[in-house]
């Protein structure tokens, strides 16, 4: 029998492991692919970077870093980087500070978790960007409000407030209330509670709702769009007006700047809270 | 811990505030300009008429404005959410420490401005970019993509993407894998399973994620400004060059106010008609 069964199983069994090596290289294929599509351009900006031409190339012709010379020798643009910071500081602290407060009101009253009042904040979500910016512009000029870094991030607030109240409300009604009970029936006033128990519990959506409020004011290209003056623009402003009568190999080092800024806010949130907690996705199951 | 009403409306209070200073008020003073008439000579006046609604309304460069960004917006969703769908249902079946890597390469560009990811696709689609050298290597001629539709809705695929995938990823990650099994115990070929039970489970993910891309997409500056060139206005565009460039305050406000509630308007008229299938499948999920 054994001697019979042999030959019939052997291509079987060849066959089996040929369609394995088969969806081996395409899962390797796939991946590649997809890959490719999301770094791509990321890549392309890198390259026509160091291109030795005035004009976009990619793969660069030839190599110089005169580029990176010339716009980090432009005190316009390094001023940009400078207000870019400082902006994205300022709108993230008060964001934080305001969302947290609102989270705690909406989610702690005696009748649990209010989403119908909470919902009302997050109604200019639904907005396109360049309308905000553009009415909180026409705002400022009606009524003579001079427009400075405070400014600006009072207008950026209309992005990130939304974002960061609903991040941390969520959060909020997942705390478990028997831990705050625990401690109030030890002797702990709501004080001590509030900034032993429940602050330490949300330092990691505190942070993630951080993050998210600095990038989104960093990369904001609709309320600072309109919102600027000569000395508050922004980084990704400056570049897109740089667009009028700027070289693309220059704009492909500024490019080049931000996008490094960028990778460098990529480790620290990957090191900090997880790209998954501050996306709110699962990468692994 | 509970806390009491009045302190709760305290708490709320900055968030409130924040939000009418950068929401409420610029809104109703943006809805106040674009009743306006604006005078070519004398500028804006002081006058209520809504004359610029209708010539947003009626004169046909605005009308090709709000059909060209009707259908880079409707294009874009529909095939950000194809290609997120594809990623997706490949991250889903992947799992494991692959899944991870993957997931985060595709996710970390949302960190990474808007801007330089547009720029970067003039130096992959643009002449002397990567694509032209590559189909010039394959003997199909320079083939560049750019200052057309076809280059922002690339843009807009790339720069949506990981929205769609986020939304996606979650919504595959709910569905019970032991479906799967029992689908193939009872005869289904894996071709079949996924048509007739994944599909299904995922539609609700699939319409959230049409619907953020192309509310996006309607709205967005820079990919339109970058890879549309000068000669495609798009409602976002137009809005930006009527202040900026022809100081027309009450037509960019009246375009802005009318892209806003148009894309409410769309959102609620889409809901509504995705509702019967959205709440069939998590009736049953």
């Amino acid at each position: 029998m054994t001697v019979l069964e042999a030959p019939t199983l052997a291509p079987a069994l060849a066959a089996a492991r040929r369609r394995a090596a088969v969806g081996r290289v395409w899962r390797v294929v796939w991946i590649a692919a997809v890959c490719a599509f999301a770094l791509l351009p990321l890549v392309a900006v890198l390259m026509a970077s160091v291109s030795d031409t005035s004009f976009w190339s990619a793969p660069p012709q030839g190599l110089t870093f005169r580029w990176y010379a010339r716009i980090l020798g432009n005190p316009e643009f390094v001023a940009s980087i400078g207000t870019s910071f400082a902006l994205a500081l300022i709108v993230s602290v008060v964001s934080v500070s305001t969302g947290f407060l609102a989270a705690l009101g909406f989610t702690r009253g005696r009748r649990g978790v209010n989403y119908r009042a909470s919902n009302l904040i997050l109604l200019p979500l639904l907005f396109p960007h360049v309308a905000l910016g553009l009415a909180i512009y026409g705002m400022y000029l009606t009524h003579s409000v001079p427009i400075n870094l405070l400014t600006l991030a009072l207008g950026q607030l209309v992005l990130t407030v939304p974002v960061a109240v609903r991040l941390i409300m969520v959060a909020v009604a997942r705390l478990p209330r028997d831990v705050e009970r625990a401690a109030t029936n030890l002797g702990a006033g709501p004080w001590a509670v509030f900034w032993r128990v429940i602050v330490p519990q949300l330092r990691g959506v505190l942070v993630a709702a951080a993050i998210i409020s600095f990038t989104v004011s960093f990369d904001d290209s609709g309320v600072a769009l309109f919102v600027n003056t000569p000395t508050t623009i922004t980084l990704p402003v400056r570049l897109l007006f740089y667009r009028e009568n700027e070289g693309g190999s220059l704009l492909a080092a500024g490019g080049s700047v931000l996008l490094l800024i960028g990778v460098v806010i990529v480790l620290v949130v990957g090191r900090v809270v997880g790209l998954e907690r501050a996306f709110g996705f699962r990468t692994d199951k | 811990m509970t806390i009491s009403r009045r302190v709760r409306l305290l708490l709320i209070a900055p968030a409130v505030v924040a939000l009418v200073l950068s929401f409420v008020l610029p809104m109703l003073s943006d809805l106040r300009l674009s009743l306006s008439g604006y005078d070519d000579i004398m500028g804006v006046q002081d006058t209520v008429t809504l004359d610029q609604y209708q010539a947003i309304f009626q004169d046909s460069t605005y009308l090709d404005a709000w059909l060209l960004t009707l259908r880079i917006a409707i294009l874009s969703g529909l095939l950000t959410t194809l290609l997120g769908a594809l990623i997706s249902f490949g991250l889903w079946r992947l799992g494991g420490r692959t899944r991870s890597v993957v997931s985060t390469v595709v996710i970390a560009p949302l960190l990474v401005s808007g801007v330089v990811r547009a720029y970067g696709w003039i130096a992959v689609m643009g002449p002397a970019g990567l694509l032209p050298q590559l189909t010039g290597k394959l003997g199909l001629g320079e083939v560049t993509i750019l200052y057309n539709e076809p280059a922002m809705v690339i843009g807009f695929v790339h720069a949506l993407l990981p929205y769609a995938i986020l939304i996606l990823l979650a919504s595959f990650d709910r569905i019970d894998p032991t479906l799967l099994r029992a689908a193939a115990n009872i005869g289904a070929r894996p071709a079949q399973a996924v048509r007739l039970v994944v599909l299904p489970l995922v539609y609700p993910g699939i319409f959230a994620s049409v619907l953020l891309t192309f509310v996006m997409a309607s709205a967005a500056y820079a990919v339109p400004a970058i890879l549309g060139g000068a000669r495609q206005v798009t409602a976002a565009t137009a809005i930006f060059q009527e202040q900026n460039v022809y100081l027309n305050w009450p037509a960019a406000a009246a375009l802005a106010l009318s892209l806003a509630v148009g894309t409410l308007l769309i959102m609620v008229a889409y809901q509504a008609l995705t509702r019967r299938t959205t709440s069939r499948v998590e009736g049953h999920a």
